[in-house]
């Protein structure tokens, strides 16, 4: 019989007939190799069973609890990485599509750029005449009784509101509808 | 008060992740010790089974009820150190290519070595000459006592799979145990031999 099948026989997990079982004492009396490999397998499993438990260092829970903690701490900070990045990109990329959009209506620089300076003239002149009035009421309301500025200050007041109202009731829905 | 596993477990699937600690205290030595079998190095396997709570954790959705919990965390450990090994494989081979890079020595250190007897480090480096898989199949089967069906799920294999690589590794473990005994009674010969003679 093939020594192949004796080797199987061996070390297999499955459970021999009887017949088997017998050719595989003879074959053992007879073939040293086979003996070897019996007692290998037969040795193997034993220090197999004998082997203890390693126990794993003191602290593993709290080990693995602050390394959670870091795994946690740092995809939370790759979220907002990648959260601001991609807004980044949203805004940049925003701003090169309005570039675009508004130089197809700029047709010409120089009539932008003199209508700009014309607006900011106009606002450096109005600059000024804020600052003149402040000058002519600094220089006149100390001149006037005190009667006369809360009266005044009373009336135009009294003229804001009424003109807020007027313009709450003239744009309000109904009287549009009306 | 002690809350049962399957208590644990919906609770963590609730959301209250905290709870997982405790799962954790429970089960670290069978996970510590199936990474340290796979790995054979006490700092490998103490990352390797933070790792696997870690991933076990994550996809607790997954985990079905009907499988016991114990069996779903070790093939959890049994993938990662699979994955491990064979990434450490793949590290040698590129080393072999580059001579120059450190190899690291996985062997564990000395106080590891005192503590363990000289036979349990010989099964330690047999269990190395098979492939991972392989390796995971044994460990499972030997140290864990899990069924063929069992080692299926876990490994995602084929009961008749998981037979065949068993008997396999069976013969690989016997024949190095025995080539090793050889070398070993060889050694010892070679050793008290009288220089005279």
């Amino acid at each position: 019989m093939n020594h192949q099948y004796f080797k199987e026989w061996l070390i297999t997990d499955e459970p021999l007939t009887l017949e088997q079982t017998q050719k595989l004492e003879e074959h053992l009396k007879e073939c040293n190799a086979c003996q070897q490999l019996q007692t290998a397998w037969l040795e193997v499993q034993h220090y197999i069973s004998v082997t203890p438990d390693v126990d794993p260092l003191p602290g593993f829970t709290s080990r693995w609890e602050e390394r959670i903690t870091r795994q946690h701490r740092h995809a939370q900070k790759r979220l907002t990485w990648i959260v601001f990045a991609t807004l980044a990109g949203i805004a940049f990329l925003v701003t090169i599509l309005l570039s675009l959009h508004v130089t197809e209506f700029i047709r010409s620089p120089q009539q932008i750029t003199l209508v700009f300076l014309s607006r900011f003239a106009v606002l450096i002149s109005y600059l000024t005449i804020t600052k003149d009035y402040l000058n002519f009421v600094s220089t006149y309301i100390p001149k006037i009784s005190l009667p006369v500025i809360v009266f005044t200050s009373g009336l135009m007041t009294l003229l804001c509101v009424l003109w807020l109202a007027t313009m709450k009731q003239i744009s309000s829905a109904w009287r549009i509808v009306k | 008060v002690v809350i049962p596993e399957h208590e644990i477990i919906e609770l963590v699937k609730a959301g209250q992740a905290v709870v997982f600690t405790s799962i954790v205290e429970n089960y670290q030595k069978p996970v510590y010790n199936l990474c340290y079998r796979m790995l054979g190095d006490p700092f490998d396997a103490e990352d390797a089974a933070q790792e696997a709570f870690i991933r076990a954790l994550k996809n607790i959705k997954r985990y079905d009820k009907k499988r016991p919990f114990s069996t779903w965390l070790l093939s959890i450990a049994a993938h990662y150190c699979i994955d491990q090994l064979r990434k450490r494989r793949a590290k040698i081979i590129s080393i072999d290519e580059n001579p120059d890079i450190h190899i690291q020595d996985f062997s564990p250190g000395p106080e590891l070595t005192t503590i363990m007897s000289e036979d349990q480090e010989r099964i330690r480096k047999i269990l190395e000459t098979l492939n991972p898989t392989d390796r995971a199949t044994v460990i499972l089967r030997y140290w864990n006592e899990l069924s063929y069906e069992e080692i299926a799920n876990s490994l995602s294999l084929s009961v008749s799979a998981v037979k065949s690589r068993l008997h396999r590794s069976r013969l690989a473990l016997a024949e190095s145990w025995y080539d090793q005994t050889s070398q070993n009674i060889l050694l010892e010969r070679t050793t008290n031999e009288s220089p005279i003679f």
